[in-house]
């Protein structure tokens, strides 16, 4: 073989795998699905059925299992029948998307933001099916993506709607906790990559600890992907040996959570509780509860008043107020006075006295 | 504080190192007998699940390791059955295998892998000595985990058996002049099956000491690239150990180089630097390749053996 086919083949893996780690734009991506999208269903006891099309496994990760616990919680108030799609990629999601609507499946739930277009594509064909994605843009904040937001708000279906995907009320709170939990006055954040989207996570967290110590040091690192054990464990002891006691992640795995521990300083989790995983080393997690915002939908559904849920959700926020996102259970660590200044701003926040800015400017690690 | 950062570079690069190290090595040695692996990423994904399941099967991550070098040797039965025994083309067969190795991953993780995964790692040199006291400066060697120094080994191993054993000059003679070899009484096939075997169980214990030690868990595309990093090094090695080592160490190096930059924040696009393992990987290998003349690459590497 040439020499010439070789170095091709190479750079054809490899930047296969830089264009995996960028192709997400707001939800965990692994870099690589392997598994047919084929449907398996899973039969429960009701005639109300669902199919949740998922990136990864539903116990795989923190992101997919966040939101099939939120099914699982709405299941035991509605009863459903249930059926996953797991490891389906965003080429393979239409696929399955239009798999699941074309047996009459009653409620196609697509959980990721990079499932959009698909399920706009796929909903306008199936006008009697009903469809639930995720968007991390409120189309009523101005953002810097507001092209988007006017074209979901314009094209989205009628059979239609979206969940936010937009935990900033808990960042902040979690950049608050930080702060107030930091001995050395330095806190880390560590996401997969930069993207409007992203940076308003960020920044959310940044104004938080900010909020709660204004000469808070903070250090930001970007992993490139959400799952980058190896790349994650060493930006944790980069931030630690640079003075950092409490880090807050928000990747598809453990991996911080171990670092953390051994580099025995604490972190902040996302998307699911994961205190139980190491009390000592979790401080809190910042945890999507999807079900506060499935519950509307799936409900609508029932009870057959779709379109008055939807004329007023084709877009549910996530938010302290509506509990769809909040902090998860304390770790050790946690003092009963960084527990109650916490409550005070959360209670700021669900009453709008504080209202958590939106900034997706690029953040910097930064001293004040 | 910038000789910290540079203490700390260096200790960061060497605690990643075993994975593109043993990985690279294994790739070596089927390719110094004549038969690409082009399977590593899949490999790497493969025995990463298998890993964390032979973890649990014995809570020890010995036993992962070992999961990992058995899944790997399959993968590399698999290969040297359809490229040795009956010639067929060993790229379409390495893609092949890097599909199936992704498959098979999704495949046993969700059969096999409980969802409360959790590993331990393996012990440091500090651990294994008792030494409990607060490691600085060359002392920090210690807080390197056993593995690290066994890929070190294995770097020594690989390169005696290459270079001063009978084993070695049979195997480079079957990489480099099959017919040769093969007139000169060496067991063509015996010698390929055996080093593509040894060779692709190596790529697998690299992917499960990467889920093993690193995540101590498994989820999908954590491999992230490593394995097609492990085979461009040893291109980039001109396929002779002491070079690819040099190479693990550019490549792990960048690696931590880059999420260094970010935390004393150097204002360079942070894309930038997380793509910069892979770039620095694509121009060093146009740069190695385009310099002709001077290759040592395998003269038999990606021909089929025909015995006359």
């Amino acid at each position: 073989m040439g020499k010439k086919v070789l170095v091709l083949i190479v750079t054809l893996g490899l930047l296969a795998t830089i264009l995996a780690g960028c192709g997400g734009g707001q939800t965990p991506t692994p870099t690589t699905s392997s598994a047919s999208p084929t449907p398996t269903p899973t039969p429960t006891s009701s005639k109300l059925t669902l199919a949740a099309i998922l990136y990864g496994h539903a116990n795989e990760g923190t992101w997919d299992p966040a939101g099939y616990q939120g099914l699982l919680t709405v299941q035991k108030a509605i009863p459903f029948e249930m059926s996953l799609s797991e490891a389906v990629s965003s080429q393979d999601a239409e696929k399955a998307i239009r798999d699941w609507a074309a047996r009459g499946t009653n409620i196609v739930f697509a959980h990721s933001d990079t499932y959009t277009d698909q399920l706009i594509t796929v909903a306008a064909n199936f006008p009697n099916i009903f469809f639930i994605g995720e968007f991390g843009i409120d189309p009523a904040v101005k953002a810097s993506e507001p092209d988007q937001a006017k074209y979901l708000k314009a094209n989205a279906p009628k059979n239609l709607v979206f969940l936010g995907d937009t935990p900033e009320d808990g960042n902040y709170v979690a950049g608050y906790a930080a702060a107030l939990a930091s001995k050395s006055g330095k806190i880390g954040i560590l996401q997969p990559f930069e993207s409007g989207t992203m940076n308003r996570y960020t920044n959310a967290f940044i104004f938080g600890a900010r909020a709660a110590k204004a000469d808070i040091e903070i250090l930001i690192v970007y992993v490139g992907d959400y799952l980058a054990p190896a790349e994650t464990r060493d930006g944790i002891k980069s931030m630690a040996q640079q003075g950092a006691d409490v880090i807050f992640t928000e990747l598809d795995d453990n991996s911080s959570i171990l670092e953390c521990a051994a580099q025995k300083i604490q972190c902040i989790a996302m998307y699911i509780d994961k205190r139980d995983l190491d009390p000592k080393t979790v401080l809190t997690s910042v945890v999507q509860d999807w079900s506060v915002q499935l519950k509307g939908a799936i409900e609508a559904v029932q009870k057959g008043t779709w379109a008055a849920f939807r004329d007023k959700n084709y877009f549910q926020p996530q938010s302290l107020a509506a509990g769809s996102v909040h902090l998860g259970a304390w770790g050790d660590a946690a003092t009963t006075e960084l527990k109650t200044a916490v409550s005070a701003i959360e209670a700021k926040i669900k009453s709008g006295e504080i209202k958590v800015p939106m900034d997706d400017s690029k953040p910097l690690s930064t001293t004040p | 504080m910038a000789l910290d950062l540079i203490v700390n570079l260096i200790f960061a690069t060497l605690n990643i190192l075993p994975i593109y190290l043993i990985a690279s090595l294994g790739g070596f040695l089927s390719q110094r007998v004549g038969v690409y692996d082009i399977s590593m990423e899949g490999n790497m994904t493969f025995a990463a699940v298998m890993g964390i399941i032979g973890f649990f099967m014995a809570d020890s991550p010995w036993m992962g390791l070992l999961m990992g070098f058995l899944s790997g040797a399959f993968f590399g039965l698999i290969l040297a059955t359809l490229a040795v025994k009956f010639n067929l083309d060993q790229i379409v067969i390495g893609f092949g295998l890097w599909f199936l190795g992704l498959g098979l991953a999704s495949f046993f993780y969700k059969l096999y892998v409980p969802s409360d995964q959790h590993t331990e790692g393996f012990p440091t040199l500090a651990q294994l000595v008792g030494y409990k006291g607060e490691l600085t400066g060359f002392a920090r060697f210690l807080e390197l985990d056993i593995i690290f120094y066994l890929s070190i080994v294995l770097l020594i191993v690989v390169s005696v058996v290459i270079y001063r054993t009978r084993l070695g000059l049979q195997m480079r003679a079957t990489g480099e002049n099959p017919s040769a070899a093969d007139a000169a009484g060496v067991n063509i096939f015996r010698i390929r099956y055996f080093t593509i075997l040894v060779g692709a169980g190596l790529v697998g214990v690299a992917g499960a000491y990467l889920a093993v030690a690193f995540l101590q868990g498994f989820t999908s595309g954590m491999v992230a690239g490593r394995g097609w990093i492990a085979f461009s090094i040893i291109i980039f090695g001109r396929w002779k150990p002491s070079n690819i080592f040099w190479g693990c160490l550019l490549f792990a190096g960048i690696n931590g180089l880059q999420v260094r930059l970010q935390t004393i924040g150097v204002t360079i696009p942070s894309d930038l630097l997380t793509m910069a393992p892979y770039i620095v990987t694509i121009i060093a290998l146009i740069i190695i390749m385009s310099r002709t003349g001077r290759s040592r690459i395998p003269s038999a590497l990606g021909i089929p053996y025909y015995r006359e």
